[in-house]
């Protein structure tokens, strides 16, 4: 075989993750019938995320489970393959085997790349891929004392499950309270409840400023066998935790820095208008973008990002503006959380009903503009139906 | 047949999930009084479709938006795969009465049938 190739292609997707996927998958039901292919860090084919931090942490679920499936056929995988360079002008993306592809449009689908925090090898785990998950499955017995760093939706499912799996657990939230920015105080005070009454210890107003103690004899990057060893993780306070190992779930920076000196604007991820288009032929979609000054992590705004986008593409011009308020749901223990919306901080809330659960409705003026459930799935179903503001018809095809 | 409810258990554009058979049934009310059941649990992961979006003949998974026709159980615009079983619905009576479908079930991973 000669030597990596310049490859031209359709369409170059960067990034085999649920956008990139998405894009991918979307593009064909659309009918586009040039090339595609997506290039993608991971070496596992395209997974879906959300189950890593519950029943795949848990146990319930496996390795197969995962996969993003279906369709796709005619689309070419270069899978374990980073991108280290765009070329904006020719919409040519280099590869880190020094291979080219180019392309009429690329969509840049990079993601986030958890923060980490350093730490004892072995001790410190992220769940932000496969390897992370399987890793930190693969450290918890009963009665291991884990530290969660982070209060957002993924350390408080981090949480559930590892007490699922008989551990310890203490969260440190930075906020008064878990959730509090994204769901109020009344919704927040009952997700309080609800890890405090499975026995989980919430440390608020509070942040990890670092993991100390005894090594643990390095092992290399494959999984260690079981904890390296007792650490002490300290709080910015100066409280120090006992614990076997920390999971560190305090949010995820855009994987968008393989893109400086490209000539695209980048900021907190590659600029974006409300429509992806970061430059001509060139989108960008999900974690690593920002649409028209805003970044959003959740599953559902992504897929509806990475149609959209496909939609352009495939079709050369946009379909019906995508109004629909914003949705993100989260398993802890046996319970269901749900917010429709998002909320800036200067709205009002409305504790609607309380029994077996909570539905909060937020209004900024008159208008209601987010919902919160804790267990009341029909009545959150009822408000995204009411709320929405497209009719039926124009859906986005998948 | 297996009686499920009362026609007047259910809610028009709603739908109910009945425990009291395996897998777990969901019964809907359409918006043109028209009653359909088919298997409560997403193919894709484990969700209740009751608490689903019902709209055009179809009812949308609260997780993830996959589309189930209500007459086929086929998903369409969402990360399912596998068609949801369907079984045969009759009103008798103001009673809500259905014939399992003796097919297997699709169940997602993680639930198995109890």
């Amino acid at each position: 075989m000669t030597g990596p190739a310049a490859v031209r292609t359709g369409v170059v997707v960067v990034g085999a993750g649920l956008a990139g996927w998405t894009v991918a998958d979307t593009l064909r039901t659309e009918g586009y019938a040039g090339d595609v292919t997506v290039v993608g860090a991971e070496e596992h084919a395209p997974y879906d995320r959300p189950p890593l931090s519950k029943d795949f942490l848990a146990g319930r679920v496996g390795r197969p489970d995962l996969t993003l499936g279906g369709g796709s056929d005619d689309v070419t995988w270069r899978l374990g393959r980073r991108a280290v360079a765009l070329d904006v002008p020719t919409r040519t993306v280099t590869l880190d085997d020094a291979s080219t592809v180019t392309g009429d449009h690329v969509v840049l689908a990079t993601g986030a790349a958890a923060r980490r925090l350093p730490g004892p090898h072995g001790a410190v785990h992220t769940v932000a891929t496969l390897d992370d998950a399987e890793r930190l499955r693969a450290a918890v017995r009963p009665g291991t004392r884990a530290v969660v760093a982070g209060a957002g939706f993924l350390g408080l499912e981090v949480a559930a499950s590892l007490t699922g799996l008989g551990a310890d657990v203490t969260v440190v939230c930075a906020a008064a309270g878990p959730l509090l920015r994204e769901i109020g105080p009344d919704a927040s005070a009952a997700v309080l409840r609800l890890h405090e009454g499975h026995g989980v210890r919430v440390l608020t107003g509070a942040r990890v400023s670092g993991v100390g103690g005894p090594r643990g004899r390095r092992r290399g990057r494959t999984s260690v066998d079981g904890p390296s060893g007792p650490v002490a993780v300290v709080l910015e306070d100066g409280r120090e935790i006992a614990a076997d190992l920390v999971v560190v779930a305090a949010g995820a920076d855009p994987a968008s820095a393989w893109l400086a000196g490209s000539g695209l604007r980048l900021d907190g991820g590659v600029v974006c208008d409300d429509a992806g288009l970061a430059a001509p032929g060139v989108h960008a979609v999900g974690d690593c973008a920002v649409w028209a000054g805003e970044r959003c992590s959740h599953w559902t705004r992504t897929v509806r990002q990475a149609r959209r986008v496909a939609a352009v593409v495939a079709h050369g011009r946009p379909p019906e503006a995508d109004a629909e308020p914003d949705y993100v749901w989260s398993d802890q223990y046996d319970a269901r959380l749900q917010l429709a919306g998002s909320l800036r901080g200067d709205e009002t809330s409305e504790v609607v009903c309380a029994d077996g659960g909570l539905f909060v409705v937020f209004r900024s003026g008159d208008e209601e503009v987010a919902a919160f459930a804790l267990n009341q799935s029909r009545q959150l179903m009822r408000w995204r139906k009411t709320h929405r503001r497209r009719p039926a018809a124009e859906r986005i095809p998948a | 047949m297996h009686r499920l409810c009362s026609l007047s258990d259910l809610t028009p554009g709603e739908g109910l999930r009945v425990d009291s058979v395996a897998p777990p049934v969901a019964v809907f009310l359409a918006e043109d009084g028209t009653v359909h059941a088919i298997d409560d649990t997403c193919t894709h992961q484990d969700a209740s479709l009751a608490e689903g979006w019902l709209e055009d003949g179809a009812v949308e998974c609260p997780l993830h938006e996959s589309r189930f026709c209500l007459r086929s159980g086929v998903p369409d615009g969402g990360p399912a795969r596998g068609a949801v079983r369907v079984h045969r619905a009759e009103v008798v009576d103001g009673e809500v009465l259905v014939e399992l479908s003796t097919a297997a079930p699709c169940l997602p991973p993680g639930v198995v049938s109890a």
